[in-house]
């Protein structure tokens, strides 16, 4: 782990804060892929205007294109975070993107939803029981399963003789970390989202208004563990039965917001006029509901932000929650959701104030608070530009396990 | 006698390009499924696979009430395995998805049974759990992702058949 703190060059460098820890490590996996995501976010925002616009239908093999094309690093977002989890934790990059693979594997996708919709208990070899998970686009599971892998994997090296460590060094390291990680480490996210659908709805019931202020507030922590995939079971059924929703789509729509006004708050203080760009671009995707480059690149790296967008997320969310907002379409959260809050009036204007006081407000509160800026390493990371030549093969050395 | 030569295989390529694009200009239209049908109705869901929903009944397990639906299933085009693979049937009440149980199925193996060539499945059940007396709204998709309307890509539909729910 202490790789990661030298790596990320954060401004908590050297310290051993248990959370900074966590952060880096999270800031350190993410950064090498927040290029990709900033781009599929912008694809997907233009693949929204454009519908919008009435540009392309959405039975058009334009769409069907775009639409791909933005979502594909969101889909396959484990494979992403395998490889530059396994740099971050010291285990074989392709042994790790290998067992991702297997967990967005069509043929396992489709079981798992077929098992779950026809209610069919999933075990291993008739015996192991195997919890349903949705793995495609989930970020904990596959973090968790290459830390695992991580640690197995040197002692599958230990035991191994020399004679047939390539044969059997992947093939166990693979088994292994794909069982464990199928069987107990990936419905980790699952769980953790179930109980916290159950809490949500159950305070949706007794205090209504509290609900979009936490979802306003947490919503970076349900995106981090995955679990706010929990929560669109409760927004589609409160959609289906009541036509509108209050649980996910106000809160969701102000946390983004609010991360937008962050990431722009942070371009203008900010000096490097690379990282300037980059929060600039993450600031308008979050705009259009794409904030996991907002999140990983901005906010937790540099911290103080994160408490900024947690404020204004919260307090916009309150606001949402007191006026009581509807969402009645499933858009993704951002500016082009408002469509889905225009009836009536007062409904879009509140949205409308919602969303001014999640920007504004996070947007001021990041100057107040401040941030120590990152360093030139970090920033080229972000940008996705190539690491110097001696540092790419440290890296690799590192990642290969060769230390 | 190069040149000629060179005009004339030209000329046979373009010829043949030109035959090839005529060719093209079939507008494409998979097999469009119905977009309802009704108990007892033999519905053709994609191009392969037939379901023909036989019975809907209610059942009590307990404090619960499940809508137990026997169905016979039919693959046109070789040996298939019955389940995910090729098909997927699911339930809603007023919009919302019902639970999958199989609790009160006789033979939870024939969702996952093997058939050859024009064979049919028969009686093959699934439960869902009840959530109050409205009619249950059964999505039955096939295994297509998309299909083709008049040359355009469409997203792939179910087929949806209405069950009354009997008190």
């Amino acid at each position: 782990m202490s790789v990661v703190a030298k790596k990320a060059g954060s401004p908590a460098k050297g310290k051993t804060n248990p959370l900074n820890k966590v952060f880096d490590i999270i800031g350190g996996i993410f950064k090498p892929i927040l290029i990709v995501i900033i781009g599929g976010g912008v694809l997907q925002a233009l693949r929204d205007v454009l519908l919008m616009l009435g540009v392309i239908g959405k039975v058009s093999s334009s769409y069907l294109i775009l639409n791909a094309l933005g979502d594909c690093a969101f889909y396959f977002l484990p494979i992403f975070l395998a490889y530059s989890s396994a740099q971050v934790f010291g285990a074989t990059p392709y042994m790790s993107a290998a067992v991702a693979a297997f967990l967005v594997y069509p043929s396992i996708t489709n079981m798992f939803t077929w098992a779950n919709n026809v209610g069919w208990s999933l075990t291993l070899f008739g015996t192991i029981p195997v919890t349903y998970a949705k793995y495609p686009s989930s970020v904990l599971p596959i973090i968790l399963i290459v830390l695992f892998q991580s640690k197995i994997e040197p002692l599958i090296k230990k035991v191994v003789p020399e004679l047939l460590k390539t044969i059997f060094v992947p093939v166990l390291t693979m088994f292994f970390t794909a069982i464990v990680g199928l069987v107990i480490l990936g419905p980790i996210g699952t769980w953790i989202g179930d109980g916290l659908a159950a809490a949500i709805s159950w305070l949706n019931r007794t205090v209504p208004w509290l609900v979009p202020t936490l979802v306003g507030a947490l919503s970076p922590f349900l995106v981090i563990t995955g679990s706010h995939y929990s929560l669109f079971p409760v927004a589609t059924q409160n959609l289906a039965q009541l036509g509108y929703d209050t649980v996910l789509l106000p809160g969701n729509m102000a946390s983004n917001i609010a991360l937008a006004g962050m990431s722009f708050a942070v371009a203008m203080r900010a000096k490097n006029p690379k990282y300037k760009s980059y929060s600039a671009s993450s600031g308008i995707t979050s705009l259009f509901g794409i904030s996991q480059s907002s999140l990983y690149g901005n906010a937790i790296p540099l911290k103080k932000p994160l408490i900024a967008s947690i404020l204004g997320g919260g307090i916009a969310g309150f606001y949402a929650g007191i006026t009581a907002i509807k969402g009645h379409s499933f858009v993704t959260p951002g500016l082009l959701s408002l469509v889905g809050y225009l009836q009536p009036t007062s409904n879009i204007i509140n949205a409308i104030i919602t969303c001014v006081i999640a920007f504004a407000g996070t947007f001021v509160l990041t100057l107040v608070l401040g941030f120590e800026e990152p360093d030139e390493q970090t920033v080229r990371e972000l940008s996705g530009e190539a690491a110097p030549a001696e540092d790419a093969k440290a890296g690799t050395d590192k990642a290969g396990g060769k230390k | 006698m190069k040149r000629i030569g060179s005009i004339l295989l030209i000329a046979a390529l373009v010829l043949s390009l030109a035959a090839c694009s005529k060719g093209g200009q079939k507008e494409f239209t998979t097999n469009l499924p119905p977009e309802t049908g009704e108990l007892g109705e033999d519905i053709r869901i994609d191009a392969s696979n037939h379901i023909q929903i036989k019975k809907a009944e209610v059942v009590r397990d307990g404090e619960r009430e499940i809508l137990l639906i026997t169905y016979d299933w039919y693959f046109e085009g070789g040996k298939a395995r019955a389940g995910f693979e090729q098909y997927v049937i699911t339930a809603k009440q007023g919009g919302v998805a019902l639970k999958g149980d199989l609790s009160q199925v006789e033979s939870i193996k024939k969702l996952v049974t093997q058939i050859n060539v024009d064979e049919k499945l028969e009686d093959i059940q699934q439960g869902f759990v009840l959530r109050d007396q409205e009619p249950v709204t059964l999505s039955l998709m096939g295994n297509e992702s998309w299909i083709f309307k008049e040359g355009k890509p469409v997203h792939a539909y179910p087929v949806t058949v209405e069950v009354p729910v009997a008190p």
